[in-house]
């Protein structure tokens, strides 16, 4: 694969609206924005990566992942679990050992 | 209103494979953060994720009686946070088992109401996980996630009255604008039984520390509620709904969950079935000066500084030992910023002997609740209290 495809989005979608709009009229002064910086992270390449970018990645930035200590397997599958059922991350059940796998690999302990 | 933001387009992106590439580093470290500074906010906030963006105060701001506010920390928890919001269409809504609901602009809050002005402490339930033993999951909070400033707003209670809650009114909630990319994902949204509610606390405040409040801070209006963790203090607050039943949301019954014993504890591999909502904070203190691993010259006078701060019923005293907790002396407390408030403290030493030490600090509050020794451990890493202990280097 190419070197250094890295994760980069738009820290919030709302920068995208903005940026797709250049023809918009210039701001109100009671209008209060926000503007993002740019997400930048690098997940290490370990089997499972493409997986865990596209299923956890649709809410929250992978840095999630590397922000964690070493956590033991079970502590990961009970996060893969939460993550399904509570928040509904659409994640396919022959997806879950591939993914477990990769995060144990990256923060196991 | 709504925040302006385009569920679509994000996924468009996502379909796109933007966010599914990667590099090939194999180190596992989180890459050194962006240099550009989050709106608002200094360059050296700390950054933990940046979607949502979850921010730490740099730990100099606790030698400082109010936190400034491009210093104050950011959490979030759903990654659609408002980005535009005109201050003049804003409404916040007061509504649910009221005679009269409402729809009130900022304008209007600060007409109809009295203004009112208070020092409190915001502090995450999370922070300083990262201290916790065995390690929990979450965001890894060091000594950051927590601040002091002036809230000015209006009294909630005088906002419900307005309202008029009904016969059989028992708690109230409280919605953020703040949306998930997926809707499977619950809406963040806390609530506070009636009595708490419509007691003399709580506030709806549009000003952190005299200047609007920062949209990574919940511009224009959030929740203040002294003395209880910031997870009820909801940003970009638009609904405060008056139910005649008790709240069954995700955000108060599954997540911010203590063990139901009596500091909050339970014992890895053991946990309490039973479980309550994280309330009200404990005791604690915090040093900002020395730092760990800071050497310090014997025969030289050095200052043992920092702050403490408890639920609301003041701080009564800080001790400080400089031989691991053997003996101890009180610090000099500060000035009185009120009770919600953090008080700083200060201590005079002149280290002797030459070689490793351990300061710590303890604090006992008007109620009389001191922190103990012993350390508190949880699974979801809150409430932390026990006294810190700072390693140092006599030389």
């Amino acid at each position: 694969m190419s070197a250094a495809l890295r994760c980069v989005l738009p820290a919030a979608c709302g920068v995208l609206v903005a940026c797709s709009s250049p023809s918009a009229a210039p701001p109100s002064p009671t209008l209060h924005t926000l503007r993002l910086p740019m997400e930048d992270v690098i997940l290490p390449d370990l089997p499972g990566r493409a997986k865990v970018a596209s299923a956890c990645a649709v809410c929250h930035t992978p840095r999630y992942v590397l922000e964690q200590p070493p956590l033991p397997r079970k502590t990961w599958e009970a996060e893969v679990d939460k993550m399904r059922k509570t928040y509904g991350a659409p994640v396919p059940d022959e997806d879950v050992p591939a993914i477990v796998e990769y995060l144990v690999s990256v923060r196991g302990g | 209103m709504r925040p302006r933001t385009d569920r679509r387009d994000f996924l468009r992106l996502l379909a796109a494979g933007t966010v599914a590439g990667c590099s090939r580093d194999r180190t596992g470290s989180p890459p050194a953060p962006s240099t550009e500074p989050y709106q608002g906010k200094l360059a050296d906030m700390v950054l933990h994720t940046e979607r949502p963006p979850n921010l730490e105060t740099p730990e100099r701001f606790l030698a400082h009686d109010l936190t400034p506010n491009d210093a104050m920390f950011v959490r979030w928890h759903l990654s659609l946070l408002p980005t535009s919001i005109d201050s003049t269409t804003y409404r916040l809504r007061v509504g649910g088992h009221v005679a009269r609901p409402l729809e009130l602009s900022l304008d209007e809050l600060r007409a109809r109401f009295p203004v009112t002005t208070l020092v409190a402490v915001n502090q995450c339930a999370g922070n300083t996980r990262s201290l916790f033993s065995p390690r929990v999951p979450g965001v890894q909070w060091g000594r950051g996630a927590v601040g002091n400033a002036r809230w000015t707003g209006v009294r909630l209670r005088d906002v419900l009255a307005a309202a008029g809650p009904r016969d059989g009114a028992v708690e109230v909630t409280f919605g953020g604008m703040d949306r998930a990319p997926l809707e499977t994902v619950p809406r963040f949204e806390k609530s506070l039984a009636l009595d708490v509610a419509t007691g003399e606390g709580p506030l709806l405040a549009w000003a952190m520390n005299d200047a609007p409040l920062p949209m990574l801070n919940g511009y224009p209006l959030r929740l203040v509620v002294p003395g209880w963790y910031s997870t009820y203090w909801v940003k970009a607050l638009e609904a405060v709904t008056v139910l005649d039943h008790a709240f069954d949301g995700y955000w108060m019954n599954k997540a911010y969950r203590i063990p139901a014993t009596p500091d909050a504890s339970e014992v890895p591999g053991e946990l309490q079935k039973e479980t309550v909502p994280v309330r009200r904070m404990n005791v604690r203190s915090l040093f900002v000066h020395p730092r760990v691993g800071e050497k310090l010259a014997a025969g030289a006078m050095t200052e043992l500084e920092g702050v403490a701060w408890d639920s609301g019923s003041g701080i009564a005293r800080v001790e400080v030992s400089t031989d691991g907790g053997s003996s101890w002396q009180d610090a000099r407390l500060e000035r009185d910023l009120g009770p919600f408030s953090w008080r700083r403290w200060r201590a005079v030493w002149m280290p002797k002997d030459r070689g490793p030490a351990t300061v710590v600090a303890r604090a006992t509050s008007v109620l009389g609740d001191r922190q103990e020794s012993k350390p508190r451990w949880n699974r979801s890493g809150y409430m932390k209290n026990d006294p810190e202990r700072v390693d140092v280097e006599i030389a």
